[in-house]
Parts: structure tokens; sequence; C-alpha cells
């Protein structure tokens, strides 16, 4: 457990970010309990921070704002198919409101009516059989309050149709709403698939990049150079090669790719061509990804050639330069 | 109609908590070139420049609201997660170019005993790049900060490269922290 002043003393490297992740909790763990500390590292924080911003800007690409923006909307819901979703879902809730208070208003006043008509009835009931005139006024009364259930109930009717009618307007909406998510959904899996096919387009060049690039530093590192007439390495649209010359010794070399391995017995022949014969310099091999750096001895410097040629022979049959070479020859321009 | 250019960092902030992306859009014009600038001089390397920058931006998206204003200042918070995030990506290249040279060293057999000197050569030209922007300090300072801040380099493995003891380099540290914050308050306040 180190010391809490031997921490302090790490305050600089953690703000220069030159902690290792050990160290760098040990300062954490501190500010939380020293407020002093805290305010130590933060001022140390500031400085560094300030040195960044002092900084030259360079402006960014474009795709990077593009990016970053195209990245939050979805997150915030902020599309326009969600908006109108969103719409959607208000205005039912609203209506949904508005046709619960206006039932809520309708249903009492209906039973209220019925209850107190029954009240009534019993009432007279009891009373007295003898009061034909007011079971007259009571069948009258009741001949009014049915008139005006049925009033109600018409409006009742009316609101049932007018609910089903509202439902279909819902219904309809829904399926708007579906037709809308479903081609959001197409456009977002079309966007997918560009996306992955960009990712293997992008890994493709990547690999060529880096055999390049793994190509031109093994060159540099080791003190080769390209022969000046060699214009195309190409062997074809999957293979290569390339001819290479040390820059002091009389070395040389072929460095050759994407081809197949020779067959049992046979064997790959290089040979320089002069400006007489072609002249043998040296059989070799490819392993089994079709690679291979052949080193070879150089009697004269490459530049004194005027192109290289590689057969496919027999191993046991002395060279032939007369045999097609693979491709092409590389010829000077 | 807000403008959304004259609100401050705090403002904005609080406008992103509420997924405002305007306010956010705001935040990247007032910052993007610098963080993207702070990426590119350590990584020297525009892709890996880009990806870093987006990191940055999408962390005060979703992270935002974890920025305290009264432990420090936002420009604090946002440019210690942009080096940080540039550091750890200069680390991961590093790692995946010391694996790349091995891969190459196998893959083509053309050893030699000779080493190029490119590498010291670019070296040298990215320290002349930012040596102007630590001028400020005496040379032993001004190398411990350029090998951590610019190189990624712990204080560990600095003490190891130029052979001074580690208690040197964090004396250093702290002295080119205590310099530069000087000769900071002179450019950004034009202090006495």
């Amino acid at each position: 457990m180190p010391r809490d002043e031997d921490i302090i003393a790490d305050f600089p490297a953690y703000a220069l970010g030159a902690l290792d992740d050990d160290a760098k909790q040990a300062v954490e763990g501190l500010i939380q309990r020293d407020a002093d500390a805290a305010v130590e590292l933060e001022e140390m924080l500031e400085t560094v921070a300030d040195f960044s911003a002092q900084l030259a800007e360079v402006e960014p690409p474009a795709t990077v704002r593009q990016n970053l923006l195209a990245a939050v909307r979805p997150e915030t819901g902020v599309t326009e198919d969600a908006l109108a979703f969103s719409a959607l879902v208000s205005h039912l809730e609203q209506r949904i409101a508005a046709d619960e208070v206006d039932e809520s208003r309708v249903k009492p006043g209906i039973w209220e009516s019925i209850g107190s008509v029954l009240t009534a009835g019993r009432i007279a009931f009891a009373t007295s059989f003898a009061a034909l005139a007011i079971v007259g006024i009571m069948a009258v009364q009741l001949g009014a309050d049915n008139v005006e259930l049925n009033r109600r109930l018409t409006d009742s009717e009316s609101m049932v149709s007018a609910a089903y009618e509202h439902s279909q307007n819902v219904l309809e909406d829904m399926s708007t709403t579906e037709q809308l998510l479903s081609q959001a959904h197409e456009r977002i899996s079309a966007q997918e698939q560009q996306i992955v096919r960009m990712t293997e387009l992008n890994d493709a060049l990547r690999t060529s990049m880096n055999d390049q690039i793994s190509l031109t530093y093994a060159t540099l590192r080791n003190e080769y150079e390209s022969a000046e007439w060699q214009p195309d390495a190409l062997l074809s649209t999957d293979g290569f090669a390339y001819l290479l010359e040390h820059k002091r010794r009389q070395l040389g070399a072929l460095v050759i790719g994407g081809v197949e391995k020779a067959p049992h017995g046979q064997e790959y022949r290089l040979y320089l061509i002069g400006h007489d014969e072609p002249h043998y310099v040296t059989s070799f091999h490819v392993n089994e990804a079709g690679n291979g750096t052949i080193l070879f001895n150089l009697s004269s410097p490459l530049s004194s050639y005027l192109g290289a040629h590689v057969t496919l022979e027999q191993m046991d049959e002395p060279p032939d330069p007369s045999l097609a070479s693979l491709e092409n020859r590389y010829k000077p321009q | 109609m807000i403008n959304y250019q004259e609100l401050t960092d705090q403002e904005l902030l609080a406008e992103i908590s509420d997924r405002n992306t305007d306010a956010f859009a705001a935040l990247y014009d007032r910052y993007g070139k610098r963080v993207f600038g702070l990426a590119a001089r350590i990584l020297n390397d525009a892709v890996k420049s880009e990806e870093v920058t987006q990191d940055v931006f999408m962390r005060v998206w979703r992270r935002g609201h974890t920025y305290m204003p009264d432990k420090g200042k936002f420009t604090t918070w946002l440019f210690r997660i942009a080096h940080n995030r540039t550091i750890d990506e200069l680390r991961k290249l590093r790692r995946d170019k010391s694996r790349f040279s091995d891969d190459i060293t196998e893959r083509y057999d053309l050893e030699s005993d000779d080493i190029s000197p490119s590498d010291a050569a670019v070296a040298n030209s990215e320290y002349e790049q930012v040596r102007k922007a630590l001028n400020v300090l005496p040379e032993p300072q001004r190398q411990v900060v350029y090998l951590s801040y610019f190189e990624g380099m712990t204080q560990t493995q600095i003490a190891d490269a130029t052979g001074q003891p580690l208690g040197t380099v964090k004396t250093r540290m702290r002295l080119a922290l205590k310099k530069l914050r000087v000769a900071l308050d002179k450019e950004i306040y034009g202090d006495e």
C-alpha cells in the first residue's frame, strides 16, 4: 500500500497519462478521500488540458461530424417515423380519454333514471291499489320515462357507432404506422448490408496495403532496392513477384506470392535475361500459401539485365529457359 | 429559436443530457478541431484520429451527465478523455506495429545486420513539430513531457529509456507542469 505522499508524487504523471493502471487507481482512490489532494490534481489536469487546447486545431473531415450526428439521432428517437408514431399515440390517447369522459357522463344518468323509475313503482304499489288516478299518473310518468330512456338508448347507439367508426380509424392509423415501420426496417436492413459490404472492401484494401507496406518495409530495412527496369511486377490479378537488389552486396532477391505450389517432381526456376541467352539463376519452391523469398548471388548488377523469367520445370531435366514463363516476363520499360 | 453557439459549455451539456442533437452538434463545432488536432498530432494517422474524435464525442453524448462542474472545467474533462483515448490508440498501434514487424521478418527473410535510420528520422521530425509547443521548458523537462504526453510512455518506461532514476523523472514532470502553467496563464490570460 503506497503512502499518500508517494501517490501525490505521481500526480504529474497521472495528469500526463504516464501511469500504469495500478498507480492510476491509487491516485483515484486518494482524491476520493482527500479534498486538498483532489484540488491539487485538478490544477495539474487543467494545465495539461490547457496545453492540449493550445495545440494547433486541425479541421477533421466532414464525415466525422456526419457520422456522429447519424449515430446519435437514432438514440434520441427523433426520426420522422418515430415522430409520426409518437404523434399518433398521443392523438389516440387524447381520443380515448375524451371517450371515457363522455361515457362517464352518460352511464350514471341512465341507471339513475332506471333506479328512480323502479323506486317510484314500488312506492306506488305499496301506497294504494285504489289510487287509480295515481296509477294513471304513474303510467303517464313511466311512459315519459320510457320515452326518455329510448332517447338515451338512441344516443348510446350513436355513441357506440361513433366509437366503432373511431376504432376503424385507429386500425387504419395503426396500419399506416405498421407500413412506416416496415419501410424504416427495410431502409435499416439496406444500410446494414451496405456497411457489411464496405467493411469487407475496407478489410481487403487494408490487407492489400499491408502487403505492399510490409514488402516496402522489409526492402528498405534490409537495404534492398527494386530493379529499375521492373515496370510491373504483377504476375496476374492474384499473384505478384518483385526482384530486389541489395545496395551494398552482390545479392538479389525474388519475392513471389500468389502462385501454386509446384507439383511433385517439378520446381520453379529463375532466369535473368541479358543481351544474349537467358541466364539460369536458381531453382526454388514456394510455401503452402504460395509465397516465397529467394535470395541469390548476382554476378553483375540487375541493371545490366533486360528482364527476368520464371518457369515451372521438371526437377530431373536441365534448365530450359525456352519454356513459357509464369504469365508474363518481366521486361524493361 | 435557440442559438446554440451562444450557450456555454455547461448549458450545451445540459441540453445534451436531454438528448438534444443540435446542442451536441454545436459542442462538436466548438471543440471538434481541437480534439482532432490533438489526436492527429500524437497519432500522425488521419484515419485513427477520426476514430478517436468520434469516440471522444460519443462519450460526451453518452456520459456527459457524469461531468461534474464543481470538480473542474469542462475542457479539462473533455481534453483528458481525448488525451487518454489517443494514448490508448497510440499504444495499441505500437503493439500492432510490433506484431506486424515480427510478421514481416518471418515472412520476408531479408535479414540484414544494419538498421535503417528512417525511424529515427521520423521521430526527429515529429519531435521538431511539438518542440515549439514545449519550448518554454528546459530540455530535460521537455523530454519527459514529450515522452509521456506525445509518446504515451509511462514514467517507469521513461526512466528505463533515458537512464534517469524514477524519482528524477517524477520531479521533472512536476517542475514541467508548473512551468507550463505559468506559460499557459500568460498565453491564455495575459498574466504578467
